[in-house]
């Protein structure tokens, strides 16, 4: 027993000097909290260094499902940031404050609001995650001139670069809303011999497929001063397709071409004989419905997620006052078409008003009515530049809308109101739509 | 022997001592020693509420202090120099005039966190104010302030004054719990999760409920019914109570006793003075200068 436990005495003795005695090898020269500071302190270095600020390629969206959108980003010594935006006006700038946290890794935050940037990033009442856009990345790696980015978040890549000095934000942003303003989403081409389709969205997703419609590939871009940039290269049938340039034919858009930058392919427009502009559709129209007809309005309203026209001098609730209608305008298609919507409130019986889709069967006189958005109707142009018009036709091919009819309605209950009217009938009616012409 | 068994085990203590003395912290501490850059913002903050009251006034937007399940923005830097003015002159300074400055040093929730969206919930309900563990109170919505609202004492008071007052109330309460009988009084009323089905004036007030929201549960009744009392003027509590009819006016009153003896016994504070002072000082608010930081 005495010697097991001189033995027990001298295992514990070197069992304490254990841990004293073996080397400790650092991998680094510095602790743990003093490399991050340091990176913190390069990383601030590094963006304020740029005196004409960065461009960032920013991508929203989880699994980068809303595409690119370009900012230009000045950060000052002072904390404040000076943001400019492809979904504002060009020549606006908006101030906010930014700072590098250690978070998880070197973290740039912009952590008071900025109006461009935190738009995209905002959550609603019915999607409370929003458009699922970042404000918060982690540093990933940098070099001089470029800073790689991870939403921390959502996760979505991005990449910021030095501006050149001669840059000038304005125009910078402008030759992007011209690419814009002007550009077609859906294209073919016959590539290492065979059909191929570009079909684009404008939510900047691409699908590509081939001649029997199965899918090759997919990819999100984001616009550029000359056209296009896929987030990743994409290669088809051999071709690798990077950034791209936008032709646009002034005299007939839908002839309007996206060429690789080596010209290594040309992608041909391929959207319908009935596609329009945005910017060519806004004015004065006569709408006839039924034989009756009345002067309306259609007046553009663009918003960084889509465009519309607010339909005037249709409606009058009520007060008799105006009510506006919403034209939808889908940018892939070039068409216009109006859904079932909520029109305002009828303030005496406290009640939400509908203009809900209508289809009247001509036999009996009456027919269905329907709040389902896939039951609207299209305008269809009929491809006259010096006098345009539309017809309408159901969206639906099961439900045939043709008209509309305003309607009030609440969880149990719901009926014409009394006292709304349209300039059309004079009552609740909007039957048998027939034509909207340009004056 | 035993002399042996001391010198071994007296070796062994000692060898254990020396280990590891090259253990020591080298170099200079890696915490910034110096102060940080402060903005005019930044310093009237430090003058007006970190060093009166001892409450840091979290303007930017710091991830890790807000709940990672909702998606938020930050807040407008400009309307949280506007709001953090009218919260120091209606709620701060109030409670200052009347109880005095150590009971907020000591009690008040040491953080106020801004942020800019709602917190909205997935059933179509948002948050307007959250307190956790006495020490952080954070306010919603702040983008939503208008020139127009900022001077609406009613607007402001419906969202955030109230949440203030009511998440106070939750603070006191878990420092010094109240009398628990309170909760005997609306016992069997209580729907928890369905308060937002129920109407405030047809169904909450004549039951006794001064908000739908009071009927959750009695500790949010508790913090409803303070908050509403002390900042509601007087002719718009005397309304609610008209509407809550006899029995449900008895009751509402009730509970605010239960209130004014808990907060004079545990806290000193005497409820119909804060009351006073918090609509005086809601009379006053058209005339805080919001342009300037003085």
């Amino acid at each position: 027993m005495k010697k097991l436990f001189i033995y027990l005495t001298l295992a514990a003795a070197a069992l304490s000097m254990q841990s004293c005695l073996h080397n400790n090898e650092d991998t680094f020269d510095m602790s743990a909290a003093e490399r991050i500071d340091m990176a913190v302190a390069e990383a601030k270095a590094l963006l304020v260094s740029a005196d004409n600020g960065w461009k960032l390629e920013y991508y929203l969206g989880s699994k980068y499902s809303y595409g690119g959108y370009n900012y230009l980003v000045k950060f000052g010594s002072d904390g404040k940031a000076r943001v400019a935006a492809e979904i504002a006006a060009s020549d606006a700038v908006s101030q906010s404050a930014w700072d590098i946290t250690k978070d998880q890794g070197p973290v740039l935050t912009f952590n008071t609001y900025n109006e461009f940037l935190h738009e995209l990033t905002k959550p609603y009442p019915d999607a409370v995650d929003g458009y699922e856009g970042d404000y918060e990345f982690i540093i990933m790696k940098t070099t001089p001139d470029t800073i790689y980015l991870e939403g921390k978040k959502w996760h979505n890549a991005m990449i910021m670069t030095r501006n050149a000095s001669d840059l000038v934000w304005k125009d910078y942003l402008d030759k992007i809303a011209e690419v814009k303003d002007n550009f077609i989403y859906l294209y073919k081409a016959n590539i290492g011999g065979s059909e191929v389709k570009f079909n684009m969205n404008a939510d900047k997703q691409v699908s590509i497929t081939d001649a029997a419609d199965a899918e090759l590939a997919t990819a999100q871009f984001i616009f550029t001063t000359a056209g296009i940039k896929f987030r990743e290269p994409v290669t088809v049938n051999g071709v690798t397709f990077d950034r791209m340039n936008y032709n646009a034919n002034t005299t007939d858009i839908r002839q309007s071409t996206l060429v690789t930058e080596n010209g290594t392919a040309t992608l041909e427009g391929n959207v319908p004989a009935t596609f329009q502009l945005f910017d060519e559709i806004g004015g004065s129209y006569r709408l006839t419905a039924n034989g009756r007809s009345a002067t309306v309005t259609l007046e553009g309203e663009k918003t960084w997620s889509g465009k519309a026209f607010k339909l005037k001098g249709l409606i009058k609730n009520e007060k008799d006052e105006d009510v506006d209608m919403v034209i939808q305008y889908d940018p892939v298609y070039g068409q216009m078409q109006i859904i079932p919507q909520y029109l305002g409130t009828h303030e005496e019986m406290n009640v939400p008003v509908y203009a809900l889709a209508w289809a009247i069967d001509p036999a009996v006189g009456s027919g269905s009515i329907s709040t389902n958005s896939k039951n609207g109707i299209k305008l269809i142009w009929n491809q006259n530049q010096a006098a345009p018009a539309y017809t309408f036709e159901p969206m639906s091919a099961g439900f045939r809308t043709n008209s509309f009819i305003l309607y009030w309605m609440t969880e149990d209950d719901g009926d014409v109101p009394e006292d709304w009217k349209t300039t059309l009938s004079g009552d609740y009616r909007l039957a048998y739509l027939t034509s909207l012409t340009k004056l | 022997m035993n002399k042996l068994y001391i010198f071994l085990m007296t070796a062994v203590v000692a060898l254990s001592f020396a280990a590891c003395s090259k253990d020591n912290p080298s170099g200079d501490t890696i915490f910034p020693t110096d102060s940080p850059q402060r903005d005019n913002f930044e310093q009237w903050l430090l003058k007006n509420y970190t060093y009166p009251y001892n409450v840091d006034f979290q303007y930017r937007m710091q991830d890790i202090e807000t709940d990672k399940k909702y998606t938020l923005v930050p807040a407008d830097s400009a309307k949280c120099a506007k709001l953090a003015i009218i919260i120091k002159h209606l709620w701060f300074d109030a409670y200052n005039e009347v109880i005095g400055p150590d009971f907020i040093k000591t009690n008040v929730p040491r953080i106020l966190t801004l942020v800019g969206s709602p917190a909205y919930n997935s059933e179509g309900t948002m948050v307007l104010g959250t307190a956790e563990g006495g020490y952080k109170v954070t306010l919603y919505m702040v983008n939503w302030l208008t020139d127009e609202n900022l001077s609406d004492y009613n607007m402001m008071t419906e969202y955030y004054f109230n949440t203030m007052h009511h998440e106070f109330q939750h603070i006191l309460n878990q420092k010094k719990p109240y009398d628990t009988s309170f909760d005997l009084i609306s016992e069997g009323d209580y729907v928890s999760g369905d308060w937002y089905l129920q109407s405030t004036e047809k169904v909450a007030q004549p039951k006794g409920f001064i908000r739908n929201y009071a009927m959750s549960e009695p500790r949010e009744d508790y913090a409803e019914t303070y908050c509403q009392y002390i900042t509601n003027p007087d002719d718009v509590w005397e309304a609610k109570m008209i509407n809550a009819g006899a029995e449900g006016r008895a009751i509402i009153m009730q509970k605010v006793e239960y209130i004014r003896t808990y907060m004079m016994d545990s806290w000193g504070v005497d409820i119909d003075k804060l009351h006073k002072a918090v609509i005086r000082r809601g009379l006053e608010m058209s005339s805080l200068d919001l342009e300037h930081l003085n």
